[in-house]
């Protein structure tokens, strides 16, 4: 049998528990092949689960740790591994608790699964390099103007308080049950610094700031919320955004 | 704990857990750390960073998981030009990877996998070596493996498998204390005998490490501190390999940082009170 062939059987029989293959290999000690076959299953299992583990951890904590290792077991037979790169792995996750038999009536278990998703990808971002405090403020004087915002960040929306129920997987203190978990959420995500940061934006602001994001023109982003905002609410958003140290750069209009 | 500094070159698996610690406390014991590629190759992030701040006070092995050496598909073109990049950003003084495969090109099977030792495994190995070793522009490492299957078509001995590769591609080697050890056991053989007929000549670095017991089988997750059976064939090999840079893994049960620094004396120690008599290679 050539190498191509024998490592193709030998990946079947990893992936598969049932599969059968005769290659020439003898088991180590008095491991059975099947047996033998099942520590690297066992290895490729374990990797992806903590894979999983380490994206979703709110996802676990509300599951419980059986529960949350069943689902993986069956996201990992469905769902092989592509590449060495264990970060990139699980990205469908949420879209599969969604459609689980397990999982599927927990309503708000698909969304914390996207936020968790993102949390990750700006975990892992290059650290911004945000414009200088005092020049935003002298820029953001000016008539009419774009911003870049820094890549590392995400505006989540949801009909659910996903960040609530985050937050109480992160306090010890928490009761699940505390929280009013059927009320929508529009939600910042950053990085500032090493830093990642969650802040609960009203329906205007996270409107702007979409709208900035996609490159509309200042007074373009303000004009459709004029009526619900006033001076001050408009300063101290700009106030939050540059002390967030969310600017990239202030692209200034003739 | 106070550390002496140490004419031999004892240093430990970088891991992120550690990064905290590392950044605020001088480690002076630890003359070198090795970095998993594989958690760096995207070169963003924390991580990244921190790696590049160690990096300007300690000299970095990189050590991977995922080069593929041993594929009959061949080498991942895409994770070999992302180790260039990560190579050439952090100046590594080794980089290394396995003897063995780890998956096709449709499926990455995150595991290390036996290789039949055959002419045309070798020929495989080595046309997947040179291609790595010209894009790195530098030779590479390849370390030993523990293994649960055995392949009964094998042509020669692991040994002499790596022996040939060392010699047709000037690849280095890496010896694994801990996979021959967990091998010796799993598949009945004498450790010493096998280390006996090691090709020193093409050594660069020692891995030392920690295993766990699955029932009669020794599975190779360095998620314990090294076995006293891991220090007493190093014991051995001391004299031959007192000049080489040593590495302790560690991947579970993670302890605080100052128990690892720990082994690390112990290891510096067993160097030190070893003559270095039999010096196998000029490599490092």
């Amino acid at each position: 049998m050539k190498l191509n062939e024998a490592q193709n059987s030998f990946k079947e029989l990893t992936l598969n528990p049932y599969a059968t293959a005769e290659l020439g290999l003898r088991p180590a000690g008095q491991l059975s092949q099947k047996q033998a076959f099942d520590v690297y299953r066992h290895g490729y299992v374990e990797k992806l689960s903590e894979a999983l583990e380490q994206n979703f951890a709110s996802i676990q904590w509300l599951l419980g740790k059986r529960i949350f290792a069943d689902l993986c077991a069956d996201y990992i037979n469905q769902m092989p591994a592509i590449t060495h790169n264990l970060r990139e792995y699980g990205e469908e996750f949420p879209d599969f608790i969604k459609i689980h038999p397990t999982t599927r009536n927990i309503p708000f278990l698909k969304d914390m699964g996207r936020f968790e998703w993102i949390y990750q990808n700006i975990a892992r971002a290059k650290s911004p390099e945000p414009l200088n405090k005092e020049l935003c403020r002298d820029l953001i004087d000016s008539a009419n103007f774009k911003i870049r915002f820094i890549p590392a960040m995400e505006i989540f929306e949801s009909v659910f308080a996903i960040s609530d129920i985050w937050n109480c997987h992160q306090s010890p203190t928490c009761e699940f049950e505390d929280i009013q978990w059927s009320r929508p959420e529009n939600i910042l995500l950053f990085k500032k610094k090493h830093q990642v940061l969650v802040h609960k934006l009203d329906r205007c602001q996270a409107a702007i700031l979409l709208d900035l994001q996609e490159g509309a023109l200042i007074a373009t982003a303000l004009a459709s919320h004029a009526s619900h905002l006033t001076v001050d609410d408009i300063s101290s958003f700009f106030s939050f955004l540059i002390d967030s140290e969310l600017i990239e750069d202030i692209m200034v209009l003739d | 704990m106070s550390f002496e500094t140490s004419a031999h070159k004892v240093g430990l698996g970088l891991r992120p857990s550690h990064f905290s610690h590392l950044l605020e406390v001088p480690t002076p014991g630890v003359s070198c750390f090795e970095a998993l590629s594989e958690q760096f190759l995207d070169l963003k992030g924390h991580p990244f960073e921190v790696l590049k701040r160690l990096r300007q006070n300690h000299p970095i092995a990189l050590h991977g998981m995922s080069l593929n050496l041993g594929s009959a598909q061949g080498v991942r073109v895409d994770y070999l030009k992302q180790l260039v990049e990560l190579a050439n950003q952090i100046e590594p003084f080794i980089v290394s990877d396995h003897l063995c495969w780890s998956g096709t090109p449709t499926h990455h099977l995150h595991n290390l996998l036996p290789l039949p030792y055959t002419f045309e495994a070798l020929d495989q190995v080595c046309e997947n070596v040179d291609l790595a070793q010209d894009f790195l522009r530098r030779p590479l490492l390849l370390e030993n493996i523990s293994t649960y299957l055995q392949n009964e078509r094998s042509e020669m001995s692991e040994t002499e498998f790596m022996r040939l590769l060392a010699q047709r591609t000037g690849c280095s080697l890496l010896l694994d204390i801990n996979a021959v050890y967990i091998n010796s056991v799993n598949h009945d053989f004498d450790p010493q005998t096998y280390l006996d007929s090691w090709p020193y000549e093409h050594l660069a670095q020692v891995h030392l490490a920690g295993h766990s017991e699955l029932e009669s089988l020794l599975i190779d997750s360095h998620s314990n501190p090294v076995p006293l059976e891991v220090w007493s064939l190093f014991d051995k090999l001391a004299p031959r390999i007192a000049h080489l840079p040593i590495i302790i893994e560690r991947d579970r049960n993670l302890p605080a940082f100052k128990d690892l620094e720990k082994e690390v004396q112990l290891a510096i120690r067993i160097l030190e009170k070893s003559n270095e008599t039999q010096r196998s290679s000029e490599l490092v």
